[in-house]
C-alpha cells in the first residue's frame, strides 16, 4: 500500500514537473555570454548550434559546434548549464566549457521582473589551438537583467560582466591570458518575433613570462551578436486555373543569428612577438535554421477579389485572426467594442516560454478545492459565456483596456479610432515613446482627439502604425470599419514582425 | 454675531483667492499643476509649443495636450505662456543648457516665482530616430528615402553634429548613398534636428553581376542565374562559379521580378547583416544582342533621360532600371555630378539608334596614395626615425634620384617591417640595419612600410585574369598561431604591356605570370595592404625585377 502511495506521489511529482506550465522567462540566453550565436537544433532537444570567435591567441579563431543549454526553475531560482563543445579543424582548435549559472529571479510591485546571474561554481574550459592549451584557472561572472512585461510584448534590457583567466600550456606555467567581456543585452520576446542582441566589448591580455623576452600584449574586440525568430507571409499563386481557390499564403518561420565583430590586435611577428601595430580585423557571420513553411486557411472571400484591402483580410482570415471563413465578411461594416478586441487579441497572441526551462513547483499536501469558483466578469455588462468573453477578459488583465467607465465595456457600442489606438499602443506598451500624458499629436485635428487617446494616437504615429488621411487627420470619432481593422491589424503584426527587429538587431548592427 | 462670523468667513476666503492668483508677467493664467502635483503651487507642466528667446517667453500646449487648433490661439497664449529673464536655470534631457536649447515638442515642467515669473525649467526632448539612405544632397537641404520607401527632405546647416562611429564629423561626409539615422523632433510646422548619425561602417555595394535568368525562387526569395559576370573596372568578366548560381534577396529589397522571367538580369548585392551577399537592386531586360561597355566623363544630364558625355557622341538614355553606384554606394541616377568618371554598361535600344544604360559606375573619390621610396638606411634612431643617406623617389614608372639624405619617422603605431622571411618587429630596427638598402613607403615624412625587398625597375603594366598561391611558397614553420603565413602569390596578367626604359615606350608582350613574394609592397586606391586587395579584372601596374621576374611593386587604381 505503502509503496503504491510512493508510487503514485512520485508520478504525481513527474507529471507536475514537466506539464506546469512555464512562466515566460526573461531573455532565453540561447546564445550565452561569451559573445557567440547559437540556432536551436532541428533535432536534438535542449542542443543549439552554435558559433564564437576565439581571440586568445591575437588572431581571430571562429570555433563552432554545439550548445547545450539546460535550465531548472525552481521557485523562481534558474539553474543554467551551458556545455559548449566547439572546434575548429582548419585552425587545429577545440573548445570545452561547462558553466552553471544561478539566476534569481524577483518580481516587482509593478509587475517588472528583475533578474540576478552569477555563476554556481567555477567553470571548466580548456581550449586548444595548434598544440597549445588554455586552461581557464580563474573566473567571475555577474548579469542582470529586467523584463518589463507587457500585454503583447516582453522587453528586456541587461547587462553582464565576465573575466576569465587562461593558464597557457601544461603543468606549472606563469604565462596567462585574461579575457575580461562586458556586455548590454537588448531583447524582446512576443509572438510574431523575437530578438536578442548583445554587444559586448572584449578585452584581451597575455602575459607571457616565460617568452624570452618577457612580454605583454593586448588587443580588444567589439562584438555584437544577435539571434532572432522570424515570420514572413508570401502568396503563393496557382498555376492550375482549374482548381477550387485561389492562390494563398504561406507562413515562413525561421531562426537566424548574426555574429558582427571589429577586432583590434597587435600584429606578430616572423617571431610570434607582438608588434605595435594593430591589425584590424571585421567579419560577419551567421547561423540559420532551416525555414518552417505552413499554409494558410484560404478564405472564401471571392466577393473582394481586386478589392484594396483584399490581402489584408485575405491573411488575416488565414491566419484565423478574424473570425468564420470569410464569405460573409463585409468591408464597411462598423465594428463593436467586442469584435475588436476579439479580434485583437486573436492578433496578439500569446508570448512564447521559454522551451529550454523545466519548471519544478513544490508539490502542496494541501488539497485544492475542487469547487468551480464562479466566474466573476470583470465588466458589468459583459457575461461569462458572451461572445468573447475570454478575449474582453485577458484584455482587461493585460491592461489593454479598462473599459468604457463606470465599471462597463460597452461592448455593442461601435468602436472608434480613438479608443482602438488607446488599446493598440496599451498593448505594446509604447506610451512613454512622446510625452506622456500630454502628447501634443502631428495630426490636424489634434485638439478633438479626446485626451485619454492622444499619447497613442502620437505613439503609433511615431511607430507607423497609423497614417494621417489627406486633410492631415486622426478623425479621432470615426468608427472602425472592418476594412480599417483589417489595415489596423495588419499594420500591428507587421510592425511587430517586421519593424521591431530593425531596431533591436539591424540599427544596433548599424550604427 | 452671525453676521461678523459670516464677515470673517468672507474675508477669510478672499485673502485666500488673493493670495493664491498671481500675475505671471503680463499674462493672467488658470492655475495648473504637474501630474502628481496637487498641493504646492506654481508649477506647471506640458508640451512647448513655442520658445521664444528673444522675447523671453515660451507657451505649452494644455495639460492634455491640446491647443494646437488655431481657434485655441488666444486662449492658449493667454493661459500657458510664462516669461522668463536672463540666466534661469534650464535643464535639457537632465543636462544644464540654455534656454535657446528648448526646442518646441521638449516636455516642459516649470517652476514660477513668486511674482509669476519663470524661477527654473526643465524640459526632456523627444526625438524620433528616422533612419533612411541619404538620396541626395544640398549645401543647406539632405534627402532622405526613409526605410518604408517615402522621402522627407531635411534643412541642414553646416553647425548641424554629424556623428560615425560615435565620433564627430561633418555634413560633408555625408555621402548620398549613405545609410543615415537623423534625429528629428516634430511639432506642427517645427522640425528641429539634434544630430545626424552615419552608418558605423559603410556597407559598400560588393558586386554588380549579370546573367541569363533560370528561376525566381519565391519561397526563399532568391534568383537562380546562369553564365554570371560581374562588372569590374568597367568591363564584365566571368566570376569563377560555373554553371547556375542562386542569389539571395536582401530583406529590405521588396521588388519582385515579373512573372514570366527571361531574357538578362543586371543585379548589385551588398552584404546582408548575416554577412552573406544580396540582391538590393535588380532590373531584368530583354537584350538586343549589341552591347557594349565605355569609360568616359559625365558633362550632363537631360530630362529626357540622356547622359551627355565628355568623349563619346552615342546618345545614351537612362531609365528607372538603370543600376548606378557611385563610390560604392547606390545611389539614384541624379546624385551623378558633372565630370563624374563613369563606367557604363550599355546595350542599343531595339527600336531606334540610342544606347540604354544598364549599368553606371563611378568612382568620384580618388585617394592620393603614399609615396614609395628606396634609399640606403644610414641610420637609425631606434624607436624615432631612419635616415637614407640619398633616395629615389617613384614617380609613375620611373625612380627619380635625389642626392640628399632624408630622415623619416617611426611612428609605433602605424609603421611596418617586413622581410623576405615575414613580418619584421620595428621595436627591432637598430644599426644592424644600417647600410641596407630598403623600400620606404611614407605618408608626408611618416613611415608606413619599410620592405627589405630587391631592388626592381621593370614596368609592367597588365589586367589580373587571376591570382593563385605560389606552389613554392614557404610556409611559416615556427609553430607560432599567431604569425602570418609567409606564402607567395602568382598573379596572371592579360593585355599586359612591358615598359622599354630604353626606349622609353610600353611594349605589347604575351600574357605573363608573375610571382609576387610577400615582402611586395601593394596599393590599391590609396591603401596599403596584401596581395589580397587585388581582384581578377583589376588593372596594376607592377614594377618588377628584371632578373627573377619577381613583382614587388603593385599598384592599383
Amino acid at each position: 500500500m505503502r509503496r503504491r502511495i510512493i508510487k503514485l506521489l512520485a508520478i504525481i511529482l513527474t507529471i507536475i514537473i514537466t506539464a506546469a506550465p512555464l512562466n515566460a522567462l526573461a531573455v532565453e540566453g540561447t546564445m550565452g555570454y561569451s559573445g557567440g550565436i547559437s540556432v536551436v537544433d532541428p533535432i536534438e532537444k535542449s542542443e543549439y548550434q552554435y558559433s564564437e570567435m576565439c581571440f586568445l591567441t591575437g588572431v581571430p579563431i571562429k570555433l563552432t559546434g554545439t550548445l547545450t543549454i539546460k535550465k531548472t526553475d525552481k521557485n523562481d531560482v534558474v539553474t543554467s548549464t551551458y556545455t559548449y563543445r566547439l572546434s575548429n579543424t582548419e585552425a587545429n582548435a577545440t573548445l570545452n566549457r561547462v558553466v552553471i549559472f544561478t539566476t534569481t529571479r524577483e518580481t516587482k510591485a509593478n509587475g517588472q521582473i528583475t533578474e540576478s546571474t552569477r555563476l554556481s561554481r567555477l567553470p571548466t574550459e580548456v581550449i586548444n589551438v595548434g598544440g597549445t592549451t588554455y586552461r581557464l584557472i580563474e573566473s567571475g561572472f555577474t548579469q542582470s537583467m529586467i523584463t518589463d512585461p507587457k500585454a503583447a510584448i516582453n522587453y528586456h534590457t541587461g547587462e553582464f560582466s565576465e573575466r576569465k583567466v587562461y593558464a597557457i600550456g601544461t603543468g606549472a606555467t606563469r604565462d596567462t591570458v585574461t579575457v575580461t567581456l562586458s556586455g548590454r543585452t537588448y531583447a524582446y520576446d512576443q509572438y510574431w518575433s523575437s530578438t536578442e542582441t548583445q554587444r559586448v566589448n572584449m578585452m584581451v591580455e597575455a602575459d607571457l613570462r616565460n617568452a624570452n623576452p618577457p612580454v605583454k600584449w593586448g588587443g580588444a574586440a567589439e562584438i555584437v551578436v544577435s539571434s532572432a525568430t522570424l515570420y514572413q507571409i508570401n502568396y503563393a499563386e496557382n498555376e492550375p486555373t482549374h482548381i477550387s481557390f485561389d492562390g494563398g499564403y504561406v507562413k515562413k518561420r525561421w531562426m537566424e543569428s548574426t555574429l558582427d565583430y571589429t577586432a583590434r590586435f597587435p600584429e606578430f611577428d616572423k617571431n610570434g612577438l607582438p608588434t605595435d601595430v594593430l591589425k584590424t580585423y571585421k567579419d560577419t557571420q551567421s547561423l540559420g535554421t532551416q525555414m518552417e513553411l505552413s499554409r494558410l486557411m484560404v478564405p472564401d472571400i471571392k466577393h473582394l477579389n481586386g478589392y484594396w484591402a483584399e490581402e489584408p483580410i485575405s491573411i488575416l482570415f488565414g491566419l484565423e485572426i478574424l473570425p468564420g471563413t470569410g464569405e460573409n465578411f463585409k468591408v464597411g461594416k462598423y465594428l463593436t467594442r467586442r469584435e475588436f478586441v476579439g479580434i485583437l487579441m486573436n492578433a496578439l497572441k500569446d508570448i512564447p516560454a521559454d522551451p529550454d526551462v523545466r519548471t519544478a513547483t513544490t508539490a502542496n499536501s494541501r488539497r485544492s478545492s475542487s469547487k468551480n469558483v464562479p466566474e466573476i466578469s470583470p465588466f458589468k455588462d459583459v457575461e461569462p459565456g458572451d461572445l468573447y468573453y475570454e478575449e474582453i477578459k485577458k484584455a482587461y488583465q493585460k491592461g489593454i483596456t479598462s473599459g468604457s467607465g463606470n465599471g462597463n465595456f460597452g461592448p455593442n457600442a461601435y468602436i472608434t479610432n480613438a479608443e482602438a489606438i488607446k488599446m493598440i499602443v496599451s498593448a505594446l506598451g509604447l506610451e512613454n515613446l512622446a510625452p506622456y500624458p500630454a502628447a501634443a499629436t502631428p495630426f490636424t485635428d489634434n485638439d478633438i482627439i479626446p485626451a485619454y487617446a492622444r499619447n497613442a494616437a502620437s505613439v503609433a504615429a511615431i511607430l507607423g502604425i497609423i497614417e494621417p488621411d489627406y486633410m492631415g487627420r486622426f478623425n479621432p470619432s470615426n468608427r472602425l470599419t472592418n476594412e480599417n481593422a483589417a489595415n489596423l491589424i495588419f499594420d500591428i503584426i507587421n510592425y511587430m514582425g517586421n519593424e521591431l527587429i530593425k531596431d533591436y538587431r539591424d540599427r544596433i548592427i548599424d550604427f | 454675531m452671525r453676521s461678523k462670523k459670516a464677515t470673517i468667513l468672507f474675508v477669510l476666503i478672499l485673502t485666500i483667492v488673493i493670495s493664491s492668483s498671481h500675475i505671471p508677467g503680463n499674462y493672467i493664467f488658470a492655475e495648473t499643476y504637474a501630474p502628481g502635483q496637487t498641493e504646492e503651487g506654481g508649477l506647471f507642466s506640458g508640451v512647448v509649443k513655442e520658445n521664444n528667446p528673444t522675447l523671453g517667453y515660451i507657451t505649452l500646449y494644455f495639460e492634455d495636450g491640446s491647443g494646437a487648433d488655431p481657434n485655441a490661439t488666444d486662449r492658449l497664449i493667454s493661459l500657458r505662456s510664462y516669461t522668463y529673464g536672463y540666466d534661469i536655470p534650464v535643464l535639457r534631457d537632465g543636462y544644464e543648457a540654455g534656454v535657446d536649447d528648448i526646442k518646441p515638442g521638449d516636455m516642459a515642467f516649470i517652476k514660477l516665482d513668486k511674482d509669476g515669473y519663470i524661477e527654473k525649467i526643465s524640459v526632456k526632448s523627444y526625438y524620433e530616430s528616422v533612419y533612411g539612405t541619404a538620396y541626395l544632397k544640398g549645401a543647406t537641404w539632405l534627402v532622405l528615402k526613409k526605410d518604408d520607401g517615402t522621402f522627407v527632405s531635411y534643412t541642414i546647416s553646416n553647425t548641424l553634429p554629424v556623428y560615425k562611429n560615435n565620433r564627430p564629423c561633418t555634413i560633408s561626409d555625408i555621402l548620398v548613398g549613405d545609410r543615415i539615422r537623423v534625429l528629428v523632433q516634430k511639432n506642427g510646422l517645427n522640425v528641429d534636428i539634434a544630430g545626424i548619425d552615419i552608418e558605423k561602417q559603410t556597407r559598400p555595394v560588393t558586386g554588380i553581376y549579370r546573367g541569363k535568368i533560370e528561376f525566381f525562387d519565391s519561397i526563399n526569395t532568391s534568383i537562380a542565374v546562369s553564365g554570371v559576370q560581374e562588372f569590374i573596372n568597367g568591363r564584365w568578366e566571368y566570376t569563377p562559379g560555373i554553371g547556375i548560381q542562386s542569389f539571395r534577396y536582401s530583406s529590405d529589397y521588396k521588388e519582385r521580378p515579373p512573372k514570366r522571367l527571361g531574357g538578362t538580369v543586371y543585379f548589385a548585392t551588398k552584404k546582408a547583416y548575416d554577412g552573406i551577399d544580396s540582391i538590393v537592386t535588380a532590373s531584368f531586360r530583354t537584350t538586343s544582342g549589341y552591347e557594349k561597355t565605355t569609360r568616359d566623363n559625365l558633362l550632363s544630364m537631360t530630362d529626357g533621360g540622356i547622359l551627355e558625355l565628355e568623349h563619346t557622341s552615342d546618345i545614351i538614355s537612362f531609365d528607372k532600371n538603370t543600376i548606378a553606384v557611385k563610390d560604392g554606394r547606390l545611389v539614384d541616377i541624379s546624385a551623378l555630378s558633372t565630370l563624374d568618371p563613369l563606367k557604363i554598361s550599355m546595350e542599343k535600344s531595339l527600336y531606334d539608334n540610342k544606347f540604354i544604360a544598364n549599368v553606371i559606375v563611378s568612382e568620384s573619390v580618388v585617394k592620393n596614395g603614399p609615396v614609395i621610396y628606396r634609399g640606403r638606411i644610414k641610420n637609425v634612431d631606434p624607436l624615432k626615425s631612419i635616415t637614407v643617406e640619398s633616395f629615389v623617389e617613384l614617380e609613375g614608372v620611373s625612380w627619380k634620384f635625389t642626392n640628399t639624405p632624408k630622415t623619416f619617422d617611426i611612428d609605433l603605431s602605424v609603421s611596418r617591417l617586413i622581410e623576405a622571411d615575414g613580418v619584421g618587429n620595428m621595436r627591432s630596427l637598430d644599426s644592424a640595419y644600417v647600410n641596407r638598402s630598403v623600400y620606404i613607403v611614407a605618408e608626408g615624412s611618416k613611415i608606413l612600410l619599410i620592405s627589405t625587398a630587391p631592388y626592381v625597375d621593370e614596368p609592367v603594366t597588365g589586367r589580373v585574369a587571376g591570382i593563385a598561391a605560389d606552389n613554392d611558397e614557404n610556409n611559416d614553420e615556427n609553430g607560432n598561431d599567431n604569425t602570418e603565413a609567409v606564402t607567395s602569390s602568382v598573379l596572371r596578367l592579360t593585355e599586359t604591356k612591358i615598359y622599354d626604359n630604353e626606349s622609353y615606350v610600353w611594349e605589347e608582350s604575351p600574357n605573363l605570370s608573375i610571382t609576387i613574394p610577400f615582402n611586395s609592397i601593394v596599393i590599391k586606391n590609396g591603401q596599403i595592404g596584401t596581395i589580397s586587395l587585388i581582384k581578377a579584372g583589376d588593372e596594376i601596374r607592377i614594377i618588377r625585377h628584371s632578373q627573377s621576374g619577381e613583382g614587388i611593386i603593385i599598384l592599383c587604381q
